[in-house]
């Protein structure tokens, strides 16, 4: 700075000079209203300096004075244009205004007029890999890298740069180069250059090299803190490279640790080549169910690859475990094998004969039965309720209702207390269409164990369907934090509770509450909003960790993340309601209302609306979500005059997704036909 | 089902469990601290069709300033939906936890706390799991229920894959599958052994 000739309008005399030196300092220790005390005598001096300004709004916009803080910053700005500093500033404040495109341009101004400054560097590249300017990122990175070659987290960045554009070459020789100068060799239990090893060998075989990458692995074996891991490279480059015993090897280690995941079998399966072999296949997960009685993996896969008599000795077996242990998942477990009929045939087959062996348990409470089926050899008392339990599962999903309610209550006659039986009772109701009954039965089963949340929600998820609010609100509120505005509503939006606030969202829309529910799909799409800027704090942060493929994950999920049910459901339920807003604006739907009806009819109609309406409104007017909520039942959102445009805002983020663009279709044929679409609505 | 280690696409998932199940919540950033910083504490079992989360263990590194410098671990949450339970998810979640929490931080220990109207979850950790009770935290809880503070020794878990170099042989398995009547006892039974069986018995 000293070689630069200083701007007069920058000018301060060596006193002010200092104190400004002394304003930067308190601001980055957080000693605001210090820093803004300081910063008065430079301005009593200089009313004009623009960079004391600038650094006076900054200080304000932390304290509480967003709005004047933001004139500041811009008068400081326009005060002395050639600043970085000023810059800086304003992007710092267009970062916390989540304004990232214009933080960006304000920091490759500031970096015009100090091009070597490392700090604008580091925040510019966490702006454009958040926007996801990785050629931008990576020549941000480079520098920084050429500056500041000592810091590991430098090389680590400008890797994790190449690694998301799939250079990997040019990754994997940053990295490289990392290792190959490094002075102090790393410390036994270094966590970071244990994941950093990792990020290379991934690298390698991202790039295809596999054999390279097994290589690389077992060279860093010994020192990689994460056995897992290398356990499971190990295993998938043996197999990709067609080493199949090494590879069984592996995978039968792998399985050895974890029994139960599926993708350890899956490569077991290829190494031995038996995918295609039924009766391969078979034996192998024969011996394996053997040797790991604990796996349900062993013991379910098969049910999907065996067919015909073979299936059903393997379900009657797999099944008959489940109800004599009294397990209640049985059914889940078997549910995604319902696709298959014959399947569906065999299993029915099987439980109605099981529970046939079973009857003289049921009656007299003795476990012992002669029938000459094997199965029953272990069965209880209990292994009655939980087989009838599971056939009213089982005639529920294929569609019986009136069976399976029998069945349910058999379950309920025999343990009164059984809260899975309510449970499974309701859903019966519910399929049925009596949504009502189905709430109040799952309200019995919450009632008998209030400890447990699991059914609460469920209670809670119910009434909704039945359309009422008021026990699904007050239920739900047993669990949550109550102490806010919004009761539990207001902490079920607080902890992001994207099921809670959707389910209620299409309530409020099933009874034309239009702005309640807009308010609800809103607060959806704010919480995946949040979810895409909380990966902000991580690029650096992950970056610092040496957790770079964890980093990469998160980012590439990032990039998926509007695509995923949770917020396509809540965007489908907005655009829906927008489009029906437009179709059919307010005065329409008053006037369709009153069609056809007297004058006094008429009238008396609508002072019963009113009142209904203003009870109403006062009861969820109860429903704030905050304090500084000034709109609890969405009136504003509700009497927008541009539906259309506020459908977009949804439809944006989903507009490039093949399964979503008939909802883009519906939005435009309106957009291109306003004349046509209003006189239908009057007409 | 399935049992695997945690990723950031599993986090939503976890995230809405934790919410169907107990009433200690957490925002994402909270769950996302963790991947980012412990990758590999975390798992989660998934319902057959591989995708809902159905249970899961959040866990980490104690960050506190580490009395006498031992590393610990601790478990954040754990929980397996109603519908899922009484197949030992809860159980086999733990141990995995457990393991990557000794093999890649070096923890020496772990702790973690329990309602101490929490029978289910008692059981589970001190009978099952071979916790010991530490202490218990007075009105730990929001609503101000006691905690059990308890803690599990790590440095005696075995070292699963050196025993299965010792012990494990592969022989019989290429065999049960290359040679379909293998009739190694103990190991395998196939099918003309097992009718056999029914039929004498």
């Amino acid at each position: 700075m000293s070689a630069r000739q200083v701007p007069k309008q920058r000018y301060l005399a060596p006193k002010e000079a200092a104190s400004f030196r002394q304003v930067l300092k308190l601001y980055e220790t957080h000693q605001y209203k210090k820093a803004l005390k300081v910063a008065d005598t430079i301005l009593k001096k200089y009313p004009e300096h623009g960079e004391t300004l600038a650094m006076k709004g900054l200080i304000m916009t932390f304290t509480d004075q967003r709005a004047e803080g933001h004139e500041l910053i811009k008068l400081g700005l326009r005060n002395d244009i050639s600043s970085f500093i000023c810059w800086h500033v304003y992007g710092l404040f267009n970062r916390t205004e989540k304004n990232y495109e214009e933080a960006a341009k304000c920091y490759q101004h500031a970096l015009k007029y100090d091009p070597e400054n490392g700090n604008i560097l580091r925040d510019l590249a966490l702006l454009q890999v958040q926007m996801r300017n990785l050629d931008g990122f990576i020549s941000s990175r480079k520098q920084i890298l050429s500056q500041r070659p000592e810091i590991r987290q430098n090389w680590t960045a400008l890797a994790i740069g190449y690694a998301l554009v799939k250079d990997y070459a040019l990754a994997e020789s940053i990295l490289q180069k990392y290792e190959d100068a490094m002075i102090e060799a790393a410390k036994p239990d270094d966590i970071e250059h244990s994941e950093l090893l990792l990020f290379k060998n991934w690298i390698i075989h991202q790039s295809g090299d596999v054999k390279r990458a097994l290589e690389d692995l077992e060279k860093i074996a010994d020192v990689v803190l994460d056995k897992l891991c290398v356990l499971e490279y190990r295993a998938l480059y043996l197999l990709e490279l067609g080493r199949s015993e090494e590879a069984a090897r592996a995978y039968r280690k792998l399985i050895n640790r974890n029994p139960d995941c599926k993708a350890y079998f899956e490569g077991l399966e290829k190494a031995l080549k038996v995918t295609d072999d039924v009766p391969k296949r078979k034996a192998l997960y024969a011996a394996l169910a053997k040797q790991y009685k604990r796996s349900n993996v062993a013991k379910w896969n098969p049910l999907v690859f065996l067919t015909g008599q073979e299936f059903k000795e393997a379900v009657s077996e797999y099944l008959s475990g489940f109800l004599a242990r009294g397990v209640p998942s049985a059914f889940v477990n078997l549910k995604p094998l319902y696709t298959d009929d014959s399947k569906v045939q065999a299993i029915e087959e099987f439980a109605l004969k099981y529970l046939s062996t079973l009857t003289g348990v049921a009656s007299n409470g003795s476990s012992s039965t002669s029938n000459g089926a094997k199965d029953t050899a272990e069965a209880t008392p209990t292994t009655y309720l939980w087989t009838v339990f599971y056939l009213a599962q089982h005639y529920s999903k294929i569609g019986k209702q009136d069976v399976a309610m029998e069945y349910v209550e058999k379950a309920i006659a025999h343990t009164p207390t059984l809260v899975e039986a309510y449970m499974v009772k309701a859903k019966i109701l519910k399929r049925s269409g009596d949504l009502q009954a189905a709430a109040d039965t799952m309200n019995q089963a919450r009632e008998i164990d209030l400890q447990d949340r699991f059914v609460n929600s469920k209670a809670g998820k119910y009434y909704m369907r039945a359309n009422k609010n008021d026990e699904a609100v007050s239920t739900i509120s047993l669990f949550t934090k109550n102490d806010g505005a919004g009761k539990g509503v207001g902490d079920l939006h607080e902890m992001q509770c994207i099921w809670f606030v959707t389910e209620q969202g299409e309530m409020f829309a099933r009874q034309d509450k239009i702005g309640m529910a807009l308010k609800r799909f809103h607060s959806v799409k704010k919480i995946v909003d949040d979810w895409w800027t909380d990966q902000f704090d991580f690029h650096q942060y992950a970056t610092r960790q040496g957790t770079a493929r964890t980093y990469i994950d998160l980012i590439r999920w990032e990039d998926s993340l509007y695509s995923q049910p949770f917020y396509t459901r809540a965007a489908e339920d907005a655009i829906k309601t927008y489009l029906s807003l437009h179709d059919t604006p307010k005065s329409a739907r008053v006037a369709a209302e009153l069609a056809g009806l007297s004058e006094e009819e008429r009238k008396r109609v609508m002072k019963k609306l009113k009142r209904d309406r203003a009870k109403e409104n006062k009861k969820l007017e109860a429903e704030k979500l905050s304090e500084k909520d000034d709109d609890p039942l969405g009136k504003n959102l509700e009497n927008t005059t541009k539906p259309l445009e506020d459908a977009m805002v949804f439809y944006k983020p989903i507009k490039d997704l093949e399964a979503w663009k008939w909802l883009g279709e519906e939005i435009e044929k309106r957009k291109n036909a306003p004349v046509e679409a209003k006189t239908e609505a009057t007409a | 089902m399935d049992i695997r280690q945690a990723t950031i696409a599993d986090i939503t998932g976890m995230q809405n469990a934790n919410l169907m199940n107990l009433p200690e919540n957490y925002v994402f950033r909270y769950y996302l601290y963790h991947a980012t910083t412990w990758p590999q504490a975390s798992f989660v079992a998934t319902d057959a069709s591989g995708t809902k989360i159905v249970g899961y263990v959040l866990a980490k590194l104690e960050e506190e300033e580490q009395k006498d410098g031992v590393p610990h671990g601790h478990v954040t949450s754990l929980s397996v939906m109603r519908t899922y339970r009484r197949m030992g998810l809860a159980g086999k979640l733990m141990e995995l936890a457990l393991r990557s929490l000794y093999e890649c931080y070096g923890a020496k220990f772990v702790s973690l706390h329990v309602r101490k109207s929490n029978r289910a979850a008692l059981h589970l950790y001190r009978d099952t799991l071979k916790f010991d009770v530490k202490e218990i935290s007075k009105a730990y809880y929001g609503d101000g229920e006691d905690a059990y503070a308890m803690q599990k020794d790590l440095e005696t878990l075995d070292d699963l894959d050196a025993l299965f170099e010792a012990t494990s042989d592969d022989d019989f398995l290429i065999e049960a599958v290359q040679n379909l009547n293998l009739t190694e006892s103990g190991k395998l039974v196939t099918e003309t052994e097992s009718e056999a069986k029914t039929e004498t018995a």
